[in-house]
């Protein structure tokens, strides 16, 4: 069953498959005016360190804004692993749709084409195409084979909560097995009362309820993670 | 199998590979294929058994940042880029060698009807002009003006900046509006040609011979070679979007846009060579301004011969 959510699946040849995550229009915004900022007050502090240099500062201060202005993305989507200063903020990364790195050509076509997404002004031309598309693509990443992705942030491996394991009453099927761990991995970031609230749903599966019921489930989560 | 113990064998695979991504490695460059395919097949396994999401998700995070290592190109270097203005670039414009001549006379067309209009008619320059525009070309190029270069390196610097900003700024945007169905070029090129040309011919038509071309012949083959090559990289990709051929239409603009900008590498590196001349060449004053429309002539052998001749060896 395809996942109800915007995840995009590659396959890749060693046959399996891999999820990316597109990143929405709001996450991108941020990072481009986080980027923006940036260019703009490394641009405006250069410009005044610059001014004492008369003539040639400002000769070099036109070939700072040309940078700043066209290949600042470039340079960073290329040498940076994808990411923009604003990106690595947010966490995005720009990749080719199959998943690869981008290279100097796509991300030269995706970055100049937004003189086409800023078409007639705001960005609207790449808003809507980003809300009309899937993986949420504006059109120049639509005509570089880009997508914008969420990075998941360090993916350490969670402590299963330490608990008496328990055998199930009832043989489960895989994906309630799979709930059952899904929830113990969470645990540690709900509220007591939320997760007795969530144990409590188990009520009939474990014979009890409140704090006794969260004890009984991270205890089968115990048990189906490592046996006895 | 428990996920513990599935965890407890596989671990040190999966920290080897781990290890390997982050330039600390436990494991040998001819290792890591058959390590990586392991881990594959570790992850269907875990997806399979339903181990939980964590462990699966972190699989795959691993999975997907050794994809990206495996499967992406090689850094291409400064030995790539110049191997590819010296044989793949002159290929290039070759294999495109109608929408170059489109562009070209897109640009130049509308460059010589202009001169030669306004050759006959030297009132139609107010046509493009307006009476100040027209008055500050001329005292840019009158003689009795300090020309740049008489100021010293540094207004060459500041010079060579702007260019860098102003030109290669209509490269891109000539190139990116192609994707428009071409319109872009389609209204910029003959723009920039008929003002180019009017501006030709009133400086000719009020004697400025002599500080006129010797200053923009020198760099005149690169930077309009540039546009040009900006413009059929736009071209391309319009053409693209128009007639995409058998491919469908997203397929062909993709294609479009890769080849469209190679074209534009080309204008860029153009360009910039253009803005060098301009700005630390063309202004100089102590060369009779003969021998500067020698050397413009001779820049534009070159370039043609180049554009012609450059990277047959492969094909």
């Amino acid at each position: 069953m395809p996942p109800v959510d915007t995840v995009r699946t590659i396959e890749t040849p060693e046959g399996i498959e891999l999820h990316l995550r597109p990143a929405g229009p709001v996450a991108r915004f941020w990072a481009f005016f986080v980027d923006q900022a940036v260019v703009w007050m490394g641009l405006m502090f250069a410009g005044i360190a610059l001014a004492f240099l008369g003539p040639l500062g400002l000769g070099l201060w036109f070939i700072l804004v040309f940078l700043a202005q066209w290949l600042y993305p470039v340079f960073f989507e290329v040498l940076g692993g994808g990411r923009t200063l604003g990106k690595r903020w947010l966490n995005l990364r720009v990749l080719r749709t199959d998943g690869r790195p981008i290279g100097w050509g796509p991300s030269l076509i995706r970055n100049l084409l937004r003189v086409v997404d800023g078409l007639p002004g705001a960005y609207t031309v790449g808003l809507v195409s980003i809300l009309l598309t899937r993986d949420f693509q504006r059109i120049g990443d639509i005509v570089a084979g880009t997508l914008v992705v969420h990075e998941e942030a360090g993916a350490q491996a969670p402590v299963l909560p330490a608990a008496e394991p328990l055998a199930p009453a009832l043989a489960l099927t895989l994906e309630e097995q799979s709930a059952i761990l899904a929830f113990a991995e969470r645990s540690a970031g709900l509220t007591a009362s939320r997760s007795e609230e969530l144990a409590d749903v188990l009520g009939p599966l474990t014979g009890s309820r409140g704090a006794g019921g969260v004890r009984a489930v991270l205890g089968m989560a115990r048990y189906l993670w490592g046996g006895r | 199998m428990r996920q513990q113990r599935f965890e407890q064998e596989n671990r040190p695979l999966w920290e080897d590979l781990r290890g390997w991504l982050d330039e600390r490695a436990t494991l040998g460059a001819e290792e890591v294929p058959s390590a990586y395919r392991r881990l594959c097949h570790h992850l269907s396994v875990a997806r399979e058994r339903q181990y939980s999401p964590a462990l699966v998700e972190r699989l795959q995070q691993l999975a997907l940042r050794l994809h990206q290592r495996i499967y992406g190109e090689r850094g291409e270097g400064v030995p790539a880029a110049l191997r590819f203005l010296w044989g793949e670039l002159p290929r290039q414009v070759r294999a495109e060698w109608r929408l170059v001549a489109v562009s070209s006379l897109l640009f130049f067309g509308p460059w010589i009807a202009a001169f030669l209009v306004v050759r006959a008619q030297p009132n139609l320059v107010h046509l493009m002009l307006s009476p100040g525009e027209a008055a500050k070309y001329v005292q840019m190029y009158d003689p009795k003006t300090p020309v740049a270069g008489a100021m010293g390196a540094t207004r060459d610097v500041m010079m060579f900046g702007f260019y860098i900003l102003n030109n290669i700024g209509i490269d891109f945007q000539t190139f990116a509006s192609g994707l428009l169905a071409g319109i872009g070029p389609l209204f910029f090129l003959p723009f920039n040609g008929l003002h180019g040309g009017t501006v030709m011919a009133h400086l000719t038509n009020q004697g400025l011979t002599a500080t006129f071309y010797g200053f923009i012949s020198g760099h005149s083959s690169f930077e309009l070679m540039g546009a040009v090559l900006s413009g059929a990289g736009g071209l391309r990709m319009g053409f693209a979007l128009m007639h995409p051929g058998r491919r469908s239409r997203l397929a062909a603009l993709r294609e479009g846009a890769r080849q469209g900008s190679r074209l534009l590498f080309g204008a860029i590196a153009l360009t910039f060579l253009a803005a060098c001349f301009e700005g630390f060449w063309s202004a100089n004053t102590l060369v009779p301004w003969k021998v500067k429309v020698g050397v413009g002539i001779l820049f534009w052998i070159l370039l043609a011969s180049w554009f012609v001749l450059a990277g047959r060896r492969h094909e």
